[in-house]
């Protein structure tokens, strides 16, 4: 019973196996591929966000700093400094040498007694001026006194020399010399630093005030022997010189100088990166920024000032700052040690500087002449010290209030993704720019290799359109462009030999064929919304 | 000649028990019965036949989709080898979709049949994972979101829900009303092993600007409670016997239970219903919580000006919107419950048709399976076929059942789809049960006119 049951159990396995049997041909000699995953995804990347002074950004890379001006209005300066002009350039002290010859009036001739003379003498010296300086004291810094004494007088002669101008800085005491000429040894020789004197040259021999004066009292007495022959005309005499002196610090007035600051180059490397096209500027200035620590007003002469394009044309400055000079102020005498800050500005109303600006120069050529205590300046009492310095800078102004025209900036740009394109089959690039600008871009792609040859090019395409221009000066409001850049397979195949992107782009503010200038103000934004849809494959075996 | 009557009379019973379904369960299996005591798992008010029974170890295996194997592994046209093709998927994908797969494992089944009724003592490790997606979810897969910009793409409908524990219980069933009427019940005693679930009401959706392609992603309850796992992936953090230790006890115990009741309301009609795995595990061991708080955000990219790092800037700026965080914090999951209602038409005392309905509770959703079937029982021994239509790929399923006992033994086996051996690229369900039982004491409870020579068929 149980072999029929085993039987029949089988036979229904059998009969099922028979009617349904067994096709595993899907199966044979088959692997399972590695798995390929193809989508078409649509991702957002991100968002370049631009602000006015981001823009202009790559200006700071040739010295531009961007700021905002009272109204909030953009502003490009560019400041340099052009030669300072230190106190040796405004003064040198020249040697200076006195001398005087005495005669004692003693008419002796061997007596046979002793006897003693004394005599007492002042004497004043004139400083000598070479442009009309009289100074009052002169704090020195280094040089010498050299003083020589000489005794014609056939006995010996005790003499004290004070210099009451030069006044020791420590003991502030005059410069006093005394000994003992004899007929065996009639010269005196002796030398002293001035660094420790200041010069005082500010009171005559009866306390006047005065300048330039050098007032010197000797004093000698002669004491005669029985032998001593003298006549009436022999005398003492001595000399002072200073030499080499350097001073410190003077006061007084030191004339009228001039000084050439001559061909002071300036490069404007900002609008290199600005090819073709036009940007003109409504409103640079263009100042002259003097800190001057001397003790004296200064006139200014812009001799020359003149731009020379990136073609090479010059454009000279013209207009009443070319002609007027300017003065600079000094500190007065209560200030010694400060600065003042003076700042000649030329503009649209005193020159043609929109023009040289706006022609992009390369280069600024500046030839300017100072001279001191001018005419033009009220008087001022001077002085001048060691340290002192006239800083002379430029500081270029340009609000952002521009007419720019198709104006082109090239840019090459790397490109490191070249390597990640390799799962994209198909790509469509989209840009979505929201522009509060009165600046419109239009932007061409050159994808070159690394021989510098361009594989693939996207052609030149609005990017973000000039937002319009209301009555107040400000744009009305956002304008929204939406660029599509589409590559094939074949054209992402193109960009995995790129390493680099000229990126070209020609910009131009809203109307300016009708040469408008519009204002870009500082809370103004470009912002570039990047998307993608990309066909991808992803492959397991990668 | 004998013989070929006897094929015959086999096959036209095979083609008569064509049972009609479209189906998630273990059909076939559920129509052995009576015949087999593991049965009990479908319908505790199975009685068996035998007086005691002793249920050697087996398994048993279901593997189900939407999509056919075909599908899953396709072939482009003149390739041989295959490739997973999200592209061929989402060309089988209906609306909505579900993956199954379930593994039992009965280790050990014991049965002991009265005169009301029977006990039985069993003890089972179940594996199983449920996956439910929308169209939406394979159509990104496939497509990416190219397609739907300016379009929501609804991920709210994919769930996942697996699960494995093992189990100890015992059962009861009795007949009341003169054997009109038979209630069963088993009782269990479950200890949770592995877990992984989407919680209740996690949904997300994704949509695709039109204008810059950003992404809005809204989650609601978007939280993914696991136990178990870690213990698994980060076997080196933890003791060699850590694993095993954590198989054999552990807290995430429950008890749960399977009702059934037969009623035979008339001569020729009996009607039943069965509920399994009523149930839940309180998951306290082992477990760990992956969530993201309710958000809704948009991402944009990132700004772009001054990067270096494009790919970490763009992760960190998706992560950073999103509030995630891993917690342990133990969590309540209800056993993927089964419902199963039967109405049988005895024509004859050995031949009915039955009409089955199914459900599975698994994502709490009423979306039943139904089979009409004709089955063709003897004493002891019952074949038939399976027949089953499934809806979204028009498929037709030939399924089988056999089982005999030959002398104390009892072999069996059951499948929905028996024409898996022949193509089985083009099929979408894959099960089988099979196994070997020892019956005693079958003769005590059959009267002799149920007896039935198989010779004389």
């Amino acid at each position: 019973m149980s072999i029929k049951r085993i039987r029949s159990f089988l036979l229904a396995v059998c009969a099922t196996a028979v009617l349904v049997g067994c096709n595993f041909e899907y199966f044979a000699d088959a692997e399972l591929n590695d798995f390929v995953w193809t989508p078409s995804l649509a991702i957002p990347i991100g968002e370049l966000s631009y602000t006015v002074e981001d823009l202009f950004s790559e200006l700071s890379g040739a010295g531009v700093d961007i700021g905002q001006n009272s109204e909030d209005v953009v502003m490009l300066t560019y400041e340099a400094q052009l030669q300072s002009q230190t106190a040796t350039g405004f003064l040198t002290l020249a040697d200076q040498t006195f001398a005087q010859e005495v005669d004692a009036g003693l008419n002796i001739n061997a007596t046979g007694f002793g006897a003693q003379f004394n005599f007492n003498e002042v004497y004043e010296f004139d400083l000598a001026a070479t442009q009309n300086e009289a100074f009052d004291s002169v704090r020195f810094s280094g040089g010498s006194i050299d003083i020589v004494l000489n005794s014609e007088i056939d006995a010996e002669v005790d003499f004290t020399l004070t210099l009451s101008s030069l006044v020791n800085s420590d003991t502030h005491l005059p410069l006093v010399v005394s000994g003992t000429l004899t007929p065996g040894n009639a010269n005196v020789n002796l030398s002293d630093a001035l660094s420790k004197y200041v010069g005082d040259f500010s009171k005559d021999k009866n306390g006047n005030e005065v300048r330039n004066k050098i007032v010197v009292k000797l004093d000698y007495q002669v004491r005669v022997s029985g032998s001593s022959v003298i006549r009436a005309t022999d005398g003492v005499s001595f000399s002072m010189s200073l030499v080499s002196p350097k001073f410190d610090l003077v006061y007084g007035f030191i004339g009228s100088r001039n000084l050439d600051i001559n061909f002071e180059l300036l490069n404007l490397d900002f609008f290199d990166s600005f090819k073709e096209g036009s940007i003109s500027f409504a409103e640079p200035s263009f100042n002259f920024v003097f800190d001057n620590s001397f003790g004296f007003p200064l006139g200014i002469n812009f001799n020359q000032i003149a731009a020379i394009t990136q073609k090479g044309q010059i454009i000279p400055l013209t207009g009443s700052a070319a002609t007027t000079p300017g003065i600079v102020n000094g500190p007065l005498v209560g200030a010694v040690g400060t600065s003042v800050n003076t700042v000649l500005k030329l503009n649209s109303t005193n020159s043609n500087i929109p023009e040289l600006i706006s022609s992009m120069p390369k280069k600024v050529i500046i030839e300017v002449n100072t001279e001191t205590n001018p005419a033009s300046a009220p008087a001022q009492y001077n002085f001048i010290g060691a340290s002192n310095e006239l800083s002379i800078g430029v500081l270029l102004e340009m609000p952002m209030i521009v007419n720019i025209n198709g104006l082109i900036s090239r840019q090459n740009v790397a490109f490191d993704i070249a390597g990640d394109l390799e799962q994209a089959k198909k790509l469509t690039l989209r840009l979505i720019a929201e522009n509060e600008l009165p600046l419109g871009g239009e932007i061409e792609l050159v994808f070159k290799d690394v021989n510098d040859d361009a594989v693939f090019t996207v052609s030149q395409r609005a990017l973000f359109e000039g937002a319009p221009v209301g009555g107040d000066g400000r744009t009305t409001g956002p304008t929204t462009n939406i660029v599509d850049i589409n590559f094939l397979d074949a054209d992402i195949r193109l960009l995995e030999n790129a390493t680099s992107i000229d990126v070209v782009t020609r910009l131009t503010t809203t109307d300016a064929s009708s040469n408008l200038a519009v204002k870009f103000f500082s809370d103004y934004s470009l912002k570039i919304k990047l998307a993608a849809q990309a066909d991808i494959e992803l492959n397991t075996k990668n | 000649m004998k013989a070929m009557k006897k094929l015959l009379l086999t096959t036209a019973l095979l083609v008569f028990t064509i049972q009609f379904s479209y189906s998630q369960a273990y059909f076939s299996y559920f129509q052995l019965r009576e015949l087999v005591p593991q049965t009990q798992s479908l319908q505790p008010a199975f009685i068996p036949k035998g007086t005691f029974t002793f249920g050697l170890p087996t398994a048993g295996f279901l593997a189900q989709s939407d999509f056919k194997l075909r599908d899953l592994i396709s072939k482009q046209s003149g390739d041989v080898n295959f490739e997973v093709n999200f592209d061929v998927m989402l060309a089988a994908s209906a609306e909505i979709n579900t993956i199954s797969t379930d593994v039992t494992a009965n280790l050990f089944h014991v049965g002991y049949k009265t005169k009301n009724g029977g006990y039985s003592l069993f003890a089972n490790a179940r594996a199983s994972i449920d996956l439910r997606y929308g169209k939406d979810l394979m159509e990104f897969l496939a497509n990416g979101n190219s397609n739907r910009i300016g379009a929501e793409i609804n991920l709210s409908d994919t769930r996942i829900f697996a699960n494995t524990y093992h189990e100890i219980g015992i059962g009861h069933a009795h007949k009341f009303l003169e054997d009109r009427l038979t209630v069963g019940a088993r009782v269990k005693v479950i200890t949770g092993l592995f877990h992984a679930s989407t919680a209740e009401g996690a949904s997300g959706t994704l949509y695709t600007n039109e204008i810059d392609n950003s992404w809005r992603i809204s989650l609601q309850n978007a939280t993914v409670n696991t136990a178990g796992l870690d213990l698994l992936m980060n076997s080196d953090d933890y003791e060699s016997n850590a694993a095993s230790s954590y198989a054999m006890s552990n807290q995430n115990k429950t008890v749960a239970f399977d009702l059934g009741a037969k009623f035979k309301v008339l001569d020729w009609l009996t009607v039943e219903a069965a509920m399994n795995d009523i149930g839940t595990i309180n998951w306290k061991e082992q477990v760990r919580n992956y969530n993201t708080a309710d958000t809704t955000v948009t991402i944009s990219g990132i700004q772009l000006r001054g990067l270096e790092n494009s790919s970490d800037s763009f992760k960190d700026s998706i992560q950073n919107k999103f509030r995630s965080n891993e917690t342990q914090k133990e969590f309540s999951t209800s056993l993927p419950m089964k419902t199963y209602l039967a109405a049988s038409l005895f024509l004859t005392p050995r031949d009915k048709f039955t009409v089955i309905a199914f459900n599975n509770h698994v994502f709490k959703e009423i979306d039943p399976s139904f089979a009409l079937a004709y089955n063709h029982t003897v004493n002891k021994f019952t074949f038939g076929v399976l027949g089953s239509y499934r809806g979204p790929q028009n498929e037709v399923n030939l399924g089988l059942n056999l089982a005999t006992d030959i002398g104390p033994m009892q072999l069996y086996l059951a499948t929905d789809n028996m024409l898996i051996s022949n193509k089985p690229e083009q099929y979408s369900k894959m099960d089988f049960r099979f196994g070997l039982n020892l019956m005693f004491g079958y003769k005590k409870w059959s009267s002799k006119s149920d007896a039935v020579d198989l010779d004389s068929l």
